[in-house]
């Protein structure tokens, strides 16, 4: 069949970036719906110029909807890195034995941070109405980031990365030259991002209550391990400021479970977003 | 009308009618709401995809006029999707109609 080429061109645009055996089908598709749309306009009696163009009208913009496509189609690929990441992170302590740069460690860690938190995001920004999580997931990754500078700082050894225990999130009150350097005012900058991300977990956790359970069913086990995290993470900050051990060492144990809960949940959000189709025959 | 947040329902809903392609649910949702429900239809297929990639309908291509057209079709999650989500769309309109006739006693 041969097509006017601007209804060429729009299907081109429309089916932009999309893997090739979807692209096709979607070409087809898109296609068919043209063309009932332009025989029905011309027996309308529209002639077939105006009919081309009334039929091309009412597809709307190629962009827009290549943008929407691609959403759709990508977002398969983008879960699946986010499950590779979430379980990845939770082989961290395996993991770990293999990186003896605590620095390439700190990096992984980080980049799995950022794929998780993303995908996340546009998982309930594509499935809730208006969740607004944008600004809980930003304080996280802006003070992630500004954690490790700082740690490197307050570590004043330039050559080799402080010895971070990396968990799930960049933990790093536990290493032993803070504890044997006096309070400076990089510490305490340390202890209140510290404190600003465990801030980020509560808040995630508190914008998606009230949420409906179409994203998670497990919501609230979910909710409970970030706001849990959130709370580990503000403590140990104030027991930083505060130099007590025992409080930081409870934490931290508080911190690692209740971050691997939520790794463990996300693994399976992710799952459940990347695989519908598999995890409803399971269910069934 | 904006119809961003209500297509998945309609599309549902139109399809719990019996299986269609994307040119007649486009169709059958302009011309049940008397044009008031408008919107360009070449944003209804990444709904359909969506909507089949979370298993709530299914598609098939059947030979029509010597063309092949994909049709979809309500899947059992699908109808239950649906049912729960009319039942969404009645507490919400209740709740927005009983505001706007004054609110109930507080």
């Amino acid at each position: 069949m041969s097509f006017p080429l601007d209804l060429c061109a729009w299907l081109r645009t429309a089916t932009r970036g999309l893997p090739r055996a979807i692209k096709a089908v979607v070409y087809e598709e898109l296609s068919a719906h043209y063309q009932d749309a332009y025989d029905e306009h011309h027996a309308g009696g529209m002639s077939a110029s105006d009919a081309h163009r009334a039929a091309l009208a009412q597809l709307g913009d190629a962009r827009a909807t290549a943008q929407a496509l691609r959403e759709t189609h990508l977002a398969q690929r983008r879960y699946v890195l986010a499950l590779g990441a979430s379980l990845a992170s939770l082989l961290w302590v395996v993991m770990g034995a293999f990186f003896t740069s605590a620095m390439m460690l700190t990096i992984v860690a980080v980049v799995w941070l950022f794929i998780m938190l993303r995908s996340f995001r546009r998982l309930i920004e594509a499935r809730l109405d208006a969740p607004n999580v944008r600004l809980p997931i930003a304080m996280i990754e802006v003070c992630t980031l500004l954690t490790i500078v700082l740690a490197f700082v307050a570590a004043q050894n330039p050559i080799d990365f402080p010895s971070v225990l990396v968990v799930i999130d960049p933990f790093i009150l536990p290493y032993p030259q803070l504890w044997e350097q006096s309070l400076t005012p990089i510490h305490i900058l340390l202890a209140a991002t510290v404190g600003l991300i465990g801030l980020g977990w509560l808040l995630l956790g508190e914008r998606l209550m009230g949420q409906d359970a179409r994203v998670f069913r497990l919501r609230t086990l979910l909710i409970g391990a970030m706001m849990l995290t959130g709370l580990g993470l503000i403590g140990s900050a104030l027991s930083l400021l505060l130099r007590n051990v025992t409080a930081l060492q409870t934490l931290v144990l508080v911190v690692v479970i209740a971050g691997t809960v939520r790794q463990a949940l996300f693994a399976l959000l992710f799952f459940r977003a990347a695989y519908p189709h598999r995890d409803t025959k399971a269910r069934a | 009308m904006n119809l961003k947040g209500s297509l998945p329902l309609l599309i549902l809903y139109v399809l719990s009618r019996g299986s269609s392609h994307g040119y007649q649910i486009a169709k059958a949702i302009k011309q049940q709401s008397e044009g008031v429900l408008d919107f360009k239809e070449g944003t209804l297929y990444p709904t359909l995809h969506n909507l089949e990639q979370q298993g709530m309908i299914a598609s098939f291509e059947q030979e029509e006029n010597g063309r092949t057209r994909r049709y979809y079709r309500l899947t059992q999650d699908g109808s239950a999707m649906l049912e729960h989500q009319l039942n969404e769309w009645a507490r919400y309109t209740s709740a927005v109609n009983t505001i706007l006739k004054g609110g109930a006693a507080t």
